[in-house]
Protein backbone atom coordinates (compact mmCIF):
# COMPACT_ATOMS: atom_id res chain seq x y z
CA UNK A 1 0.00 0.00 0.00
CA UNK A 2 1.18 3.47 -0.88
CA UNK A 3 0.91 6.55 1.65
CA UNK A 4 1.59 7.13 5.52
CA UNK A 5 -0.64 4.19 7.34
CA UNK A 6 -1.41 5.16 10.99
CA UNK A 7 -3.30 2.97 13.28
CA UNK A 8 -3.70 3.00 16.78
CA UNK A 9 -5.90 0.27 19.12
CA UNK A 10 -7.57 1.34 22.09
CA UNK A 11 -4.96 0.07 24.65
CA UNK A 12 -2.53 2.51 23.46
CA UNK A 13 -5.44 5.19 23.59
CA UNK A 14 -6.24 4.12 27.03
CA UNK A 15 -2.29 4.26 27.80
CA UNK A 16 -1.70 6.98 26.57
CA UNK A 17 -4.65 8.81 28.59
CA UNK A 18 -3.62 7.72 31.71
CA UNK A 19 -0.13 8.59 31.24
CA UNK A 20 -0.66 11.79 29.92
CA UNK A 21 -3.94 13.04 31.14
CA UNK A 22 -4.42 11.22 34.93
CA UNK A 23 -1.08 11.37 36.14
CA UNK A 24 -0.65 15.33 35.40
CA UNK A 25 -4.23 15.68 36.80
CA UNK A 26 -5.24 15.28 40.69
CA UNK A 27 -9.13 15.58 40.93
CA UNK A 28 -10.06 13.10 44.13
CA UNK A 29 -13.29 12.07 42.61
CA UNK A 30 -12.10 11.19 39.34
CA UNK A 31 -11.04 7.63 39.71
CA UNK A 32 -10.54 6.55 36.31
CA UNK A 33 -10.91 8.24 32.66
CA UNK A 34 -11.62 4.98 30.12
CA UNK A 35 -11.68 5.21 26.01
CA UNK A 36 -13.51 2.37 24.50
CA UNK A 37 -13.73 2.73 20.38
CA UNK A 38 -16.51 1.41 18.53
CA UNK A 39 -17.89 2.07 14.81
CA UNK A 40 -19.74 4.95 15.83
CA UNK A 41 -17.11 7.12 17.33
CA UNK A 42 -15.17 7.15 20.38
CA UNK A 43 -16.40 6.43 23.83
CA UNK A 44 -14.92 8.69 26.46
CA UNK A 45 -15.63 7.95 29.87
CA UNK A 46 -14.96 9.06 33.75
CA UNK A 47 -15.26 6.80 36.39
CA UNK A 48 -16.61 8.83 38.90
CA UNK A 49 -16.82 8.61 42.96
CA UNK A 50 -18.87 11.42 44.78
CA UNK A 51 -20.40 10.69 48.10
CA UNK A 52 -19.31 7.16 48.34
CA UNK A 53 -21.36 6.64 45.13
CA UNK A 54 -19.24 5.34 42.23
CA UNK A 55 -20.58 5.93 38.39
CA UNK A 56 -19.29 5.71 35.30
CA UNK A 57 -20.34 8.48 33.03
CA UNK A 58 -20.01 8.10 29.10
CA UNK A 59 -19.68 10.43 26.24
CA UNK A 60 -19.90 10.07 22.43
CA UNK A 61 -16.81 11.99 20.06
CA UNK A 62 -17.62 11.11 16.82
CA UNK A 63 -15.84 12.38 13.59
CA UNK A 64 -18.09 15.17 11.76
CA UNK A 65 -15.47 16.75 9.61
CA UNK A 66 -12.19 15.50 8.67
CA UNK A 67 -9.47 17.58 7.31
CA UNK A 68 -8.39 17.30 3.55
CA UNK A 69 -4.62 17.59 3.74
CA UNK A 70 -2.60 17.52 7.41
CA UNK A 71 -2.35 21.56 6.87
CA UNK A 72 -5.91 22.29 5.57
CA UNK A 73 -9.35 22.28 6.56
CA UNK A 74 -10.98 21.24 10.27
CA UNK A 75 -11.28 18.03 12.47
CA UNK A 76 -14.45 18.86 13.80
CA UNK A 77 -15.44 16.51 16.57
CA UNK A 78 -19.15 16.34 17.64
CA UNK A 79 -19.66 15.25 21.36
CA UNK A 80 -23.20 13.37 23.07
CA UNK A 81 -23.89 11.79 25.79
CA UNK A 82 -22.92 12.69 29.15
CA UNK A 83 -23.62 16.65 29.62
CA UNK A 84 -21.05 16.83 32.47
CA UNK A 85 -18.27 15.58 30.21
CA UNK A 86 -19.26 16.94 27.08
CA UNK A 87 -18.99 20.68 28.82
CA UNK A 88 -15.57 19.91 30.19
CA UNK A 89 -14.46 19.02 26.66
CA UNK A 90 -16.04 22.35 25.09
CA UNK A 91 -14.56 24.08 28.36
CA UNK A 92 -10.95 22.78 27.20
CA UNK A 93 -11.47 24.06 23.63
CA UNK A 94 -12.75 27.27 24.90
CA UNK A 95 -9.78 27.89 26.65
CA UNK A 96 -7.68 26.63 23.88
CA UNK A 97 -9.00 29.31 21.61
CA UNK A 98 -7.65 31.92 23.88
CA UNK A 99 -4.26 30.76 22.81
CA UNK A 100 -4.77 29.90 19.38
CA UNK A 101 -7.19 30.37 16.85
CA UNK A 102 -6.76 26.97 15.50
CA UNK A 103 -8.73 25.92 18.24
CA UNK A 104 -12.74 26.29 19.04
CA UNK A 105 -16.35 25.06 20.34
CA UNK A 106 -19.57 25.54 19.07
CA UNK A 107 -22.92 23.91 20.07
CA UNK A 108 -22.01 20.65 20.26
CA UNK A 109 -18.70 20.51 18.45
CA UNK A 110 -15.16 20.90 19.37
CA UNK A 111 -13.22 21.79 16.12
CA UNK A 112 -9.28 22.01 15.43
CA UNK A 113 -8.95 24.39 12.48
CA UNK A 114 -5.76 23.03 10.93
CA UNK A 115 -5.26 26.24 8.80
CA UNK A 116 -5.10 28.60 11.75
CA UNK A 117 -2.63 26.29 13.44
CA UNK A 118 0.42 28.64 13.61
CA UNK A 119 3.48 26.97 11.85
CA UNK A 120 6.22 27.65 9.16
CA UNK A 121 5.03 28.53 6.19
CA UNK A 122 7.32 26.01 4.05
CA UNK A 123 6.17 22.92 6.84
CA UNK A 124 2.54 23.96 6.22
CA UNK A 125 2.89 23.58 2.08
CA UNK A 126 4.36 20.84 2.12
CA UNK A 127 1.92 19.18 4.75
CA UNK A 128 -1.06 20.17 2.23
CA UNK A 129 0.24 17.56 -0.61
CA UNK A 130 -0.65 15.22 2.49
CA UNK A 131 -4.40 14.44 1.98
CA UNK A 132 -6.25 12.62 4.60
CA UNK A 133 -7.66 9.76 2.81
CA UNK A 134 -9.43 8.01 5.73
CA UNK A 135 -9.88 8.53 9.47
CA UNK A 136 -12.18 6.11 10.91
CA UNK A 137 -13.28 5.17 14.44
CA UNK A 138 -13.63 1.11 14.01
CA UNK A 139 -14.26 -1.48 16.87
CA UNK A 140 -11.14 -1.19 19.01
CA UNK A 141 -8.69 0.52 16.88
CA UNK A 142 -7.89 4.04 14.77
CA UNK A 143 -7.23 4.13 11.77
CA UNK A 144 -5.59 6.85 9.52
CA UNK A 145 -4.65 6.47 5.58
CA UNK A 146 -3.03 9.38 3.64
CA UNK A 147 -1.41 9.54 0.10
CA UNK A 148 0.73 12.58 -1.15
CA UNK A 149 -0.93 14.39 -4.00
CA UNK A 150 -0.08 17.80 -5.63
CA UNK A 151 -4.07 18.57 -6.10
CA UNK A 152 -7.53 17.38 -5.35
CA UNK B 1 0.74 -6.71 19.91
CA UNK B 2 -1.96 -4.88 21.74
CA UNK B 3 -1.18 -1.69 23.57
CA UNK B 4 0.64 -0.30 20.14
CA UNK B 5 0.15 2.22 17.42
CA UNK B 6 1.88 1.19 13.94
CA UNK B 7 2.97 3.96 11.68
CA UNK B 8 4.27 3.14 7.97
CA UNK B 9 5.22 4.80 5.34
CA UNK B 10 6.25 3.60 1.93
CA UNK B 11 9.23 4.91 -0.44
CA UNK B 12 7.18 6.31 -3.33
CA UNK B 13 5.66 8.83 -0.44
CA UNK B 14 8.77 9.49 0.89
CA UNK B 15 10.33 10.44 -2.29
CA UNK B 16 7.90 12.37 -3.39
CA UNK B 17 7.40 14.93 0.08
CA UNK B 18 11.54 14.82 -0.44
CA UNK B 19 11.36 15.93 -3.97
CA UNK B 20 9.39 19.00 -2.71
CA UNK B 21 11.18 19.70 -0.03
CA UNK B 22 14.45 20.08 -2.51
CA UNK B 23 12.46 21.91 -4.93
CA UNK B 24 11.85 25.36 -2.00
CA UNK B 25 14.88 24.73 -0.63
CA UNK B 26 18.34 23.48 -1.66
CA UNK B 27 20.66 24.46 -4.32
CA UNK B 28 20.93 23.46 -8.04
CA UNK B 29 23.30 20.41 -7.13
CA UNK B 30 20.86 18.83 -5.42
CA UNK B 31 17.87 19.46 -7.36
CA UNK B 32 19.38 17.88 -10.88
CA UNK B 33 21.00 14.96 -8.17
CA UNK B 34 17.09 14.32 -7.61
CA UNK B 35 16.31 15.22 -11.01
CA UNK B 36 18.83 12.66 -11.91
CA UNK B 37 17.99 9.98 -9.82
CA UNK B 38 16.71 6.65 -10.67
CA UNK B 39 15.40 5.24 -7.33
CA UNK B 40 14.99 5.69 -3.49
CA UNK B 41 15.14 2.35 -1.92
CA UNK B 42 14.44 1.41 1.86
CA UNK B 43 16.29 -1.88 2.88
CA UNK B 44 18.29 -3.27 5.40
CA UNK B 45 17.69 -0.19 7.70
CA UNK B 46 18.97 1.86 4.29
CA UNK B 47 17.52 4.67 2.85
CA UNK B 48 19.48 4.47 -0.86
CA UNK B 49 19.29 6.79 -3.13
CA UNK B 50 20.74 5.97 -6.75
CA UNK B 51 22.11 8.46 -9.15
CA UNK B 52 23.96 7.29 -12.14
CA UNK B 53 26.68 5.03 -11.02
CA UNK B 54 26.70 6.77 -7.54
CA UNK B 55 24.58 5.09 -4.49
CA UNK B 56 23.84 7.75 -1.94
CA UNK B 57 22.68 6.02 1.78
CA UNK B 58 21.86 6.43 5.13
CA UNK B 59 21.63 4.13 7.47
CA UNK B 60 19.76 3.63 10.78
CA UNK B 61 22.13 3.11 13.44
CA UNK B 62 20.52 4.38 16.33
CA UNK B 63 17.49 5.41 17.50
CA UNK B 64 16.16 6.90 21.23
CA UNK B 65 14.13 5.51 23.63
CA UNK B 66 11.23 7.95 23.10
CA UNK B 67 9.90 8.81 20.39
CA UNK B 68 11.56 12.15 21.06
CA UNK B 69 15.24 12.69 21.13
CA UNK B 70 18.32 11.91 18.52
CA UNK B 71 17.98 9.91 15.72
CA UNK B 72 21.44 8.65 14.14
CA UNK B 73 22.77 7.66 10.37
CA UNK B 74 25.74 6.42 9.05
CA UNK B 75 25.99 7.88 5.54
CA UNK B 76 27.94 8.50 2.49
CA UNK B 77 26.29 12.08 1.09
CA UNK B 78 29.26 14.28 0.55
CA UNK B 79 27.69 16.82 2.78
CA UNK B 80 30.47 19.67 2.22
CA UNK B 81 30.74 19.27 -1.61
CA UNK B 82 27.13 19.65 -1.90
CA UNK B 83 27.65 22.89 0.14
CA UNK B 84 23.81 22.41 1.61
CA UNK B 85 23.48 25.73 3.47
CA UNK B 86 19.87 25.18 4.23
CA UNK B 87 19.59 22.11 6.21
CA UNK B 88 16.43 21.71 8.37
CA UNK B 89 17.33 22.87 12.10
CA UNK B 90 17.12 19.22 13.21
CA UNK B 91 19.51 17.82 10.99
CA UNK B 92 23.09 17.78 11.98
CA UNK B 93 25.74 16.26 9.57
CA UNK B 94 28.86 15.40 11.04
CA UNK B 95 31.63 13.46 9.07
CA UNK B 96 29.70 10.06 8.39
CA UNK B 97 27.17 10.78 11.03
CA UNK B 98 23.75 11.81 10.16
CA UNK B 99 21.78 13.43 12.94
CA UNK B 100 17.69 13.67 13.09
CA UNK B 101 16.70 15.62 16.20
CA UNK B 102 13.00 15.35 17.30
CA UNK B 103 11.78 17.75 20.06
CA UNK B 104 10.10 16.89 22.96
CA UNK B 105 6.49 17.42 23.55
CA UNK B 106 3.82 16.32 26.51
CA UNK B 107 3.36 13.38 23.26
CA UNK B 108 7.01 12.71 21.96
CA UNK B 109 7.93 12.40 25.74
CA UNK B 110 5.43 9.97 26.43
CA UNK B 111 5.60 7.57 23.07
CA UNK B 112 7.73 4.70 23.70
CA UNK B 113 9.61 3.27 20.12
CA UNK B 114 9.07 -0.62 20.59
CA UNK B 115 10.26 -1.32 17.32
CA UNK B 116 11.56 0.78 14.14
CA UNK B 117 12.92 -0.31 10.78
CA UNK B 118 13.76 -0.04 7.26
CA UNK B 119 12.71 -2.52 4.72
CA UNK B 120 10.95 -3.25 2.15
CA UNK B 121 10.84 -0.22 0.71
CA UNK B 122 8.55 1.30 4.05
CA UNK B 123 9.62 2.88 7.11
CA UNK B 124 7.72 1.18 10.09
CA UNK B 125 7.32 2.28 13.33
CA UNK B 126 5.92 0.59 16.15
CA UNK B 127 4.68 2.62 19.22
CA UNK B 128 3.73 1.44 22.65
CA UNK B 129 3.28 3.95 25.75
Amino acid sequence: MSGLYIRMDQDFVNGLVDKVIESNTKIPWLKNLNVQIKDEGMHFQADIEFMGEEKRLDSLISIKNKPQSLSQGSLVLALSGEEGIVKILQGIFLLLSRFSGGFNSRENNIEIDLEKINADPFIKEVFSYMKLDKMDFKDGEILMELSYRESD
Amino acid sequence: MKGSAVIQIDSETVRAFLEKIVEGNAGSFIKKIFDSSSKLRFYDNKIELSVLFFKFYAKLVQFPSTLCGVYEFEHNIPAEKLNISKLPQNIKIKDNKLYFFVPENVLTQNLIIRSMKISDDKIYIELTY
